[in-house]
């Protein structure tokens, strides 16, 4: 693998190409567990200390089955903060690829997924879309820990969307 | 010492466990927990204050509809606090995860008012 970002950018037009996994398919595989790793691409990190509420006794991410681990290549889902700075760029492509299969990735708050209040910054990408191909998009500013559980269980298809109300 | 007993052992056996009970019930927030906006369609003019209070530029608003994103909303409700008509409120709904990114876009019809 080379190390130039062009290769990158390539590499993430790849990974969006690539067929999408279906919950099913995950829920086969994953069953009722699942492992987080968590990735800063540039937040402010509000999302984080949601994240890390998410193991406190009040929360206790653990009952569910999930749980936070240290690397990528343990890890069935990539929690993404931020607004994906452009130094962050190939390190959070880096983490993706180091995941194995089946693998999700969730945008977690504004930034993450637009650049919030950052977008349309020379520094940053607006949102972690144009280089990861995200499942589950959690909006917030940052996202109540209860935010982050329905977005993670949506994710392995454990509780329903949020509904689209069409006009 | 028998205060420490009370307030340490017999207290927490009283109460029962803290940890919430969340995705089973719904999530059980302070009333300032700021959720959802919502645009009140009857009393909504499309005057556009709200756009322009938008931090994020997450609103737009039509004749015919009020639309939010809400990937940008930062849920500081200062679009509630510009509108003259007071037809936006923030709720307490928090689970708003999504699986495509176009499901974020809540858009609700105006029907009332009329600029």
């Amino acid at each position: 693998m080379s190390t130039t970002k062009e290769s990158a950018v390539v590499a993430s037009a790849e990974a969006l190409l690539a067929p999408r996994t279906l919950p099913d398919a995950i829920r086969r595989t994953l069953g009722r567990s699942l492992h987080i790793r968590h990735l800063d691409a540039g937040s402010c990190n509000a999302c984080d200390w949601e994240i890390a509420a998410l193991l406190n006794p009040i929360h206790d991410l653990q009952r569910l089955g999930i749980d936070v681990v240290a690397s990528p290549r343990h890890a069935d889902l990539l929690l993404v903060t931020g607004t994906m700075t452009r130094n962050l760029e190939l390190a959070a492509l880096r983490s993706f690829e180091a995941m194995p299969e089946p693998r999700l990735v969730v945008a977690t708050g504004a930034c993450a997924i637009s650049g919030g209040v950052f977008a349309g910054s020379y520094a940053s990408r607006d949102g972690i879309g144009s280089v990861l191909p995200v499942d589950v998009w959690i909006p917030g500013c940052p996202p109540r820990p209860e935010a982050l559980i329905h977005g993670l269980l949506v994710a392995v298809g454990r509780m329903e969307a949020f509904p689209h109300e069409r006009s | 010492m028998w205060r420490d007993l009370r307030d340490r052992l017999l207290r927490p056996l009283i109460r029962g466990p803290l940890t919430a009970r969340h995705p089973a019930v719904a999530p059980s927030l302070p009333a300032a927990a700021r959720g959802l906006p919502v645009v009140d369609s009857a009393r909504c003019d499309a005057s556009g204050a709200c756009v322009m209070a938008c931090p994020t530029r997450a609103i737009t608003v039509t004749e015919q509809a009020w639309r939010l994103d809400l990937g940008r909303c930062v849920f500081c409700a200062a679009c509630a606090d510009a509108c003259p008509q007071g037809a936006i409120a923030l709720t307490g709904r928090v689970e708003l995860a999504v699986r495509e990114r176009t499901a974020a876009v809540v858009s609700t019809p105006i029907t009332g008012g009329g600029s």
